[in-house]
């Protein structure tokens, strides 16, 4: 199960290019929790401090509106990682999560990774790497799309959608983002479009 | 047999079973099992001296006199007997070095006097039974472990040494034990009760000594072997030395392969921490000796007692074997040795030895500052986001890598594309930032304001051109050093994934931001209230710059800037959409 485990880690863009012995050490100081449907696993505000890591199962992240009703933002399931940045920063969640089902869940809390850093340093500057990388990368995608954006408020619509955005990101939030932004555009300009040849 | 009898023999197998419970227990043979120490024992106990048994009758019976053959013969052929295993055991992995050797010799020549005593003399004692018992089993053990103790040193060593001559080693071993046993057995003969106990205990306790002085001598060559590799020889010079280092890179692999073969590989990993620890001790204590405040001080001070509470626990787990090897190669007093050893290892494993501060003491850059103006300076680096969660007192230990730099007149800090090599801290004057061709700054910072910070993480090329504007005074740090300060501590790096952490979580939060205002506008729905992270306060952009994303200042700012960029957009859009529905209605 360990080794199977461990190449999950892979799967958090914060654990890419941890060697796989590091990797292993690191799931051996994971503390294994069962979660039966409905139980909670933290609260939004609450302070966190510990990386989740799904071996079976389905949680839900949530929060409420300003009505006061809940609503889903989305599902982790099986093999999937949540809460990295609550670990390494100590700051309030910014939504709850709860199990949609029975779940069995790996829990990394921060100060056995702390621990686990003081031994293994150069785990610390893979992580750096990562998450440098990662803020680099979203900020630039985040630019372009931005400055796209304001080329669809001025019409520009086949422009905004060529505005040097790839087609494909690496990761999945900024595929998504691309993805909407695309749909954005095409709707819009069909929106108007439309209203033109009918006017 | 009677009861006195019976404490007798008891006694003789008391003793050498008490020595060999005491071998195991401390561990002393190491790298060998506890099962190759009892077969040392039993080939003693039972073929050397079944051998040398039936050998010595044999002798006997073709008319030599008993006499002589204590004298000469018995020594010859038992310690030859003896040595055997050790000659087998010497090829095996599991007799690595001098010690191990000694330990497996005296162990054979404890069996063999445990039989000797039990079947020869004992029995032979008649009325003197317990008085033999307690002389015998001291005397001769101590002298037949002494022997082959001796030869087991000189095989050990010879595992060392490759020239032709490597076999004198193993002869003038054997020569020592057969004298050893020689002299014993003919003074011996000569005497009788507390004489025969102080000479017999004399001479067991100079083979004692013999193989002290042995392996001091044993340990000494692996020393100058490790000095060797590391380059430190005597007549050469420090220049010649270092070139050497350099062009063979591989010392430290190589010592840690030899530390392998001896000490077992299992204990390798605990050994290479104990001199990281033992190096990152010296270089701290040479950090000591530099004028830095009291804060920084007391901060190294709590490092090294830290690092030898830590070197003390791993010394426990390592146990007396590898301590007494490792105190003999690398004492601590050797300072060439141990600043040779610092710098190869920092160069091997530059994540966990301090090569920040052995770098700061070899290019002399430790002192361009006073400890009053690192404080200041360390205050200041403290105000900067990047730097919030570092300690003041690791922040004045890298400010001692600042560099002052002075500028008279424009002079272009860095292009657009540059690889970001620096962080800057403006002191005195402006820095004013530009993008690629444009004339018109798109900022400007003023003095206690700090430029791209981000580099000294990721080193990526810079993203607009950067230009000292009249007379200014900069600090510059540079990310190369930064990175080697961080390496090997754990805590900055630390602070530097939390502040980052802070940053990716804006970012998120920007993404999510971006992707909930963008699928309202492609539904149309763009008065629907946001069911996303909502954001109270919004800065107004004004209408003819273009919102830019500033990796150092992501912050909620940002996310509320990314925010407004889209609100405005879905206004402008909602607008024009309106109006083309009114034409058509008007149509």
């Amino acid at each position: 199960m360990s080794l199977n485990v461990g190449e999950q880690l892979q799967g958090s863009f914060i654990f890419r290019g941890v060697e796989p012995a590091a990797r292993e050490a690191l799931v051996a100081v994971m503390r294994r929790e069962h979660f039966p449907q409905g139980a909670v696993l933290f609260h939004k505000d609450s302070v966190g401090d510990s990386v989740y890591l799904i071996l079976s199962g389905e949680i839900r992240i949530y929060s409420v509106d300003e009505l006061g009703r809940e609503f889903t933002i989305r599902h982790y399931g099986a093999n999937q990682i949540f809460g990295e940045f609550a670990m390494l920063d100590q700051k309030p969640r910014s939504a709850s999560a709860a199990a949609s089902q029975d779940s069995d869940v790996l829990v990394l809390h921060r100060d056995d990774f702390l621990n686990f850093l003081r031994e293994r340093p150069l785990i610390g500057l893979s992580l750096m790497r990562n998450l440098v990388e990662r803020v680099r990368y979203t900020t630039s995608y985040l630019q372009r799309v931005m400055d796209a954006t304001q080329l669809l408020t001025q019409g520009k619509y086949d422009q905004a959608a060529l505005n040097e955005i790839p087609g494909t990101a690496t990761e999945t939030e900024i595929q998504q983002l691309v993805d909407v932004f695309v749909q954005m555009v095409r709707s819009v300009q069909s929106r108007e479009e439309t209203l033109r040849r009918s006017s | 047999m009677d009861a006195v009898t019976l404490v007798a023999y008891l006694i003789a197998i008391a003793i050498p079973a008490f020595t060999i419970y005491l071998f195991i227990m401390l561990d002393v043979f190491g790298t060998g099992k506890t099962s190759t120490i009892l077969l040392c024992v039993g080939w003693g106990a039972l073929g050397a001296f079944g051998l040398a048994w039936t050998f010595n009758n044999f002798i006997l019976d073709q008319g030599l006199g008993y006499n002589t053959l204590t004298r000469i013969g018995a020594p010859i052929i038992e310690e030859v007997l003896k040595s055997l295993i050790l000659i087998y055991l010497v090829r095996q992995p599991r007799f690595r070095y001098i010690v191990d050797g000694a330990v497996y010799g005296i162990a054979v020549g404890i069996g063999f006097g445990l039989s000797e005593n039990m079947l020869i003399y004992l029995p032979r004692s008649g009325e003197a039974v317990l008085g033999a018992a307690i002389s015998r089993t001291l005397s001769t053990a101590l002298m037949h472990a002494a022997a082959s103790g001796l030869v087991g040193i000189s095989l050990g060593r010879l595992r060392r040494i490759t020239s032709q001559q490597k076999f004198v080693l193993p002869i003038i071993g054997i020569i020592l034990a057969i004298a050893l046993h020689v002299v014993y057995n003919n003074v011996v003969g000569e005497l009788s009760g507390v004489m025969l106990l102080l000479v017999a205990i004399g001479i067991g306790v100079g083979g004692g000594v013999l193989i002290a002085w042995q392996i001091n001598q044993g340990l000494q060559d692996e020393k100058a072997r490790f000095a060797e590799t590391l380059g430190l020889n005597v007549d050469v010079s420090t220049g010649e030395r270092r070139a050497v280092q350099r062009l063979g890179g591989a010392a430290i692999e190589d010592i840690f392969g030899e530390l392998g073969d001896t000490l077992g590989d299992s204990n390798i990993s605990l050994v290479r921490r104990l001199l990281v620890t033992q190096a990152n001790i010296g270089i701290l204590q040479n950090n000591l000796s530099t004028p830095v405040s009291e804060r920084l001080r007391t901060a190294w001070e709590e490092e090294i007692a830290e690092l030898r509470a830590e070197s003390e626990k791993i010394r426990k787990e390592l146990g007396p074997r590898v301590n007494l090897f490792l105190q003999s190669v690398f004492p601590p007093g050797d300072t060439p040795m141990q600043q040779a050893f610092n710098e190869e290892m920092a160069r091997f494993d530059p994540t966990l030895v301090h090569t920040f501060d052995m770098f700061m003491r070899s290019a002399d850059l430790a002192e361009t500052f006073t400890p009053d103006q690192l404080e200041a300076m360390a205050e200041r680096l403290h105000q900067i986001e990047i730097f919030q969660n570092v300690t003041l007192a690791n922040l004045e230990n890298l400010c001692r890598a600042v560099e002052v730099q002075n500028f008279e007149g424009e002079h272009t800090l860095f292009n657009q594309g540059d690889q970001g090599d620096a962080m800057y801290l403006v002191e005195e004057g402006q820095v004013a930032i530009f993008s690629q061709d444009s004339e018109t700054p798109l900022r400007t910072f003023e003095s206690g304001a700090v430029v791209g910070e981000f580099a000294l993480l990721d080193g990526q090329p810079r993203s607009a051109r950067a230009q000292v504007q009249g007379t200014a005074t900069l600090l510059r740090l540079q990310r190369q050093v930064f990175m080697m300060f961080i390496q090997s501590r754990p805590q900055v790096v630390l602070a530097m994934l939390q502040y980052l952490a802070e940053k990716a979580r804006y970012t998120t939060l920007a993404v999510e931001t971006s992707i909930a205002w963008m699928s309202r506008i492609e539904q149309g729905t763009y008065q629907t209230a946001s069911p996303q992270p909502v954001v109270s306060e919004t800065v107004p952009t004004p209408a003819n710059k273009v919102a830019t994303l500033e990796l150092e200042e992501l912050s909620a700012e940002t996310v509320a800037m990314v925010s407004n960029v889209f609100s405005q957009a879905a206004a402008t859009l909602q607008e024009r959409e309106e109006s083309l529905r009114a034409e058509r209605k008007a149509s």
